[in-house]
């Protein structure tokens, strides 16, 4: 079997390049670090948890533990430097003074960087970032799943925030790289509190952060009041994109599920499976939404002949946020996008106005409502 | 034969069951009610719907099964029987075991048309058909290439067909790659989702426009199909052998790769690639009733249609939706692995 001995020995060393290249390939020849156990932001069910609210004693100046069984966030009282924090994966992060070149790794932490007057000290962000209009002419450092070290690190930057459920791989290399990065994950809405108030603290400017928390938590609340009177919760299916499993969709535990109930709606979808057509017929979704409001959804949609008698077809029952809202982000404005929704879902009951952002820096509050 | 009656059986034990979500309510017997309701001569024997709840109920369960389930299933058996009657065709007009639909490089070229369409965001566009009659349009592109490249002398050749096949496959998926980059960076975020959905192959979105537009391929594929059976009986023995038997060789090679492709082009356009079931099916069917074409195209196509209704009642009922495409894929490489092993498939 001569044939065999060379093709054995390629097969060999193939294979020792690729357990070498596993380990080893991040690019220093260092020990592949252990994988740091993911420490979730404490769980708030509730957005208007009177009492602590997380505040720290004033004993502290010293370095915080994340204890993931106590709930609320707790940060070091005022905003001086430095200040050592734990992000949303547990890291033990110390920013020795106030940032002033931030680089943002995804649209949703460059729009809560900018409500939080952090937005001149953002040197760069990635080409998906399109709030506010500001954001758009920072120079990028790539899309938020194709972006370099090399780009990042060009910024010299004195804090990276990125986001824990879309930036994982460039985190583990920026690590490596013993940059300052500063991971944030908002899953619900208490999370999206805390993820502001981390990150006030983390800039510098816990009042701006807790006047922007307690705006949405007030305008939340005022859907929630108004929706109460509500006779029914019609049926709500939100459509992410089609695919050969089915609908993707959005079920319990994440904040979008939350939005939608806030809004006086019932998410038929309890987990984030796809939903296969014939689950979705058998169901009859009175609205469907379209978080990215995408045309190619929507004709999809009418084209499924099985669904014609869908009552969310039947009536083209489709909801759109609007360009100022936002329902996949975790921000602020997910508040007037829970208020459109109610709008949409219950137009028998009327809504007061959603109330203005009186704090905000005349740049971000130019053109939009917040 | 008993393998049409194992399938009749199959298709309507399958109709009956339900994914899990959905199944406390839509049984077998509410499945076998709505079609006999629909089945001209028996509907008067199903009792009728008396109160306004019931009327409604069963309105939904004939939308679920007659306008979803059935196109389904019934397009996953018309798409089973094509794919394996290309796949006979290509392996003994290729004198290879290997060949299949998606090896001669139909298949990607279809994906790649209905890739194009998604990515230009033409999905709205014509209602779906648009990207269907890209797809074929595409596939037929593909096809005329390679028989181009494998044109010697006026001559079509089988093996450097099979190799030009090959090559073409390799490079249209990777133009395809491309397109999905693309569609990934574009703003609307469905695109590179629908274009893998094409990639991964999946019969979710089977309707009876679907079947109504594999019906006149099913058809007409097989008729030309069975008709050239003597004919694929003698080119097995080797080109210059059938020449002398009188086969017109060149015309009947074009007959065949246009029948092929044609096939192939419809299955793809409507359910994106099915990989395995082309390859494996004839030779299953070669291995139970020998390779007279004139047994051997009824029983791969029933044996066709069986297999993706099985990898389809799968999918639907315990996999939870998992893409028909990768199903076959999965059991179709260790199938003919063990074929090989036991040189079954070499067995001509």
């Amino acid at each position: 079997m001569k044939a065999f001995r060379p093709i054995a020995f390629i097969a060999v060393i193939l294979l020792i390049l690729a357990i070498g290249i596993a380990r080893y390939g991040t690019g220093r020849f260092a020990p592949v670090p252990p994988p740091i156990p993911p420490v979730r932001m404490p769980d708030q069910t509730d957005p208007f948890r009177a009492g602590t609210g997380g505040r720290s004693t004033p004993t502290a100046r010293t370095p915080v533990q994340a204890a993931p069984e106590t709930s609320g966030v707790v940060l070091p009282p005022g905003s001086s430097f430095p200040v050592t924090l734990n992000d949303a994966q547990g890291r033990a992060v110390t920013i020795p003074a106030r940032p002033q070149r931030i680089v943002s790794l995804s649209p949703g932490t460059t729009e809560l960087l900018f409500d939080l007057d952090a937005g001149d000290r953002v040197v760069a962000d990635t080409t998906a970032c399109d709030w506010p209009a500001e954001a758009k002419r920072k120079p990028h450092i790539g899309g938020p799943f194709d972006m370099s070290l090399e780009s990042i690190v060009a910024q010299n930057p004195d804090l990276i925030v990125a986001d824990g459920s879309i930036n994982q791989k460039i985190i583990v290399t920026l690590e490596n790289a013993n940059q300052p990065v500063f991971v944030v994950q908002a899953k619900t809405i208490a999370d999206t509190y805390d993820t502001i108030r981390l990150l006030g603290r983390a800039t510098g400017d816990t009042t701006r952060a807790e006047a922007v928390v307690e705006l949405m938590q007030t305008r939340l609340e005022a859907v929630k009041k108004s929706v109460s009177k509500a006779l029914s919760r019609p049926k709500v299916l939100i459509i992410h994109e089609f695919s050969g499993s089915g609908v993707y969709t959005t079920g319990k535990g994440s904040f979008i599920d939350d939005l939608i109930t806030l809004a006086g709606g019932q998410n038929i979808a309890q987990t984030n499976d796809p939903l296969s057509i014939e689950k979705v017929a058998m169901e009859e979704p009175d609205v469907i939404i379209f978080p990215y409001g995408s045309s190619s959804e929507r004709e999809h949609c009418k084209a499924i002949s099985g669904w014609a008698s869908v009552p969310a077809v039947r009536n083209t029952a489709f909801f759109e946020p609007s360009p100022n809202a936002t329902l996949v982000r975790p921000s602020p404005r997910n508040a007037l996008a829970a208020w459109e929704l109610a709008r949409f879902l219950h137009p028998e009951i009327p809504l007061d106005p959603i109330q203005p952002d009186a704090a905000a820096p005349a740049s971000s509050r130019a053109g939009s409502r917040k | 034969m008993i393998l049409a009656l194992a399938l009749a059986g199959f298709i309507l034990f399958d109709v009956g069951m339900s994914e899990e979500g959905v199944a406390a309510s839509v049984t077998p017997a509410v499945v076998w009610r709505v079609i006999l309701r629909h089945t001209p001569l028996l509907a008067r024997t199903v009792p009728a719907p008396q109160t306004p709840d019931e009327i409604r109920t069963e309105a939904k369960f004939d939308n679920l099964v007659w306008r979803i389930r059935m196109p389904r299933v019934v397009g996953g058996v018309i798409i089973g029987m094509l794919l394996a009657m290309a796949g006979v065709a290509f392996q003994s007009f290729l004198m290879n075991p290997l060949a299949d639909p998606y090896m001669v490089g139909v298949s990607a070229g279809s994906a790649l048309g209905s890739a194009i369409v998604i990515l230009l965001g033409g999905f709205g566009w014509l209602a779906g058909l648009g990207q269907s009659l890209a797809a074929f349009v595409a596939g037929m592109l593909a096809m005329l290439f390679i028989a181009g490249i494998a044109r010697i002398g006026g001559r079509l050749s089988a093996q450097t067909f099979l190799l030009a096949g090959f090559v073409m496959g390799a490079f249209v998926y990777s133009i395809t790659k491309l397109v999905v980059a693309l569609a990934n960076r574009s703003g609307d975020t469905g695109r590179a989702g629908a274009i893998l959905s094409q990639l991964l192959g999946s019969l979710q979105l089977v309707d009876w426009r679907s079947v109504l537009l594999l019906l006149p391929f099913g058809v007409l594929g097989g008729i030309l199909l069975w008709t050239s059976a003597r004919e694929l009986d003698m080119m097995a023995l080797g080109e210059e052998s059938a020449a002398r038997l009188g086969v017109n060789t060149e015309a009947f090679k074009r007959r065949i790769i246009a029948a092929g492709s044609l096939v192939t082009a419809a299955t793809v356009a409507v359910a994106g690639i099915i990989g395995f079931v082309g390859m494996v099916v004839p030779h299953i069917a070669r291995r139970l009733v020998g390779p007279n074409h004139v047994r051997l195209i009824p029983t791969a196509m029933l044996l066709g249609g069986l297999v993706l209704v099985a990898s389809d009642w799968l999918s639907r009922v315990y996999l939870h939706q998992l893409e028909v495409g990768v199903i076959t894929s999965l059991f179709g490489a260790p199938v003919f692995c063990y074929l090989l092993r036991t040189r079954l498939a070499a067995r001509w």
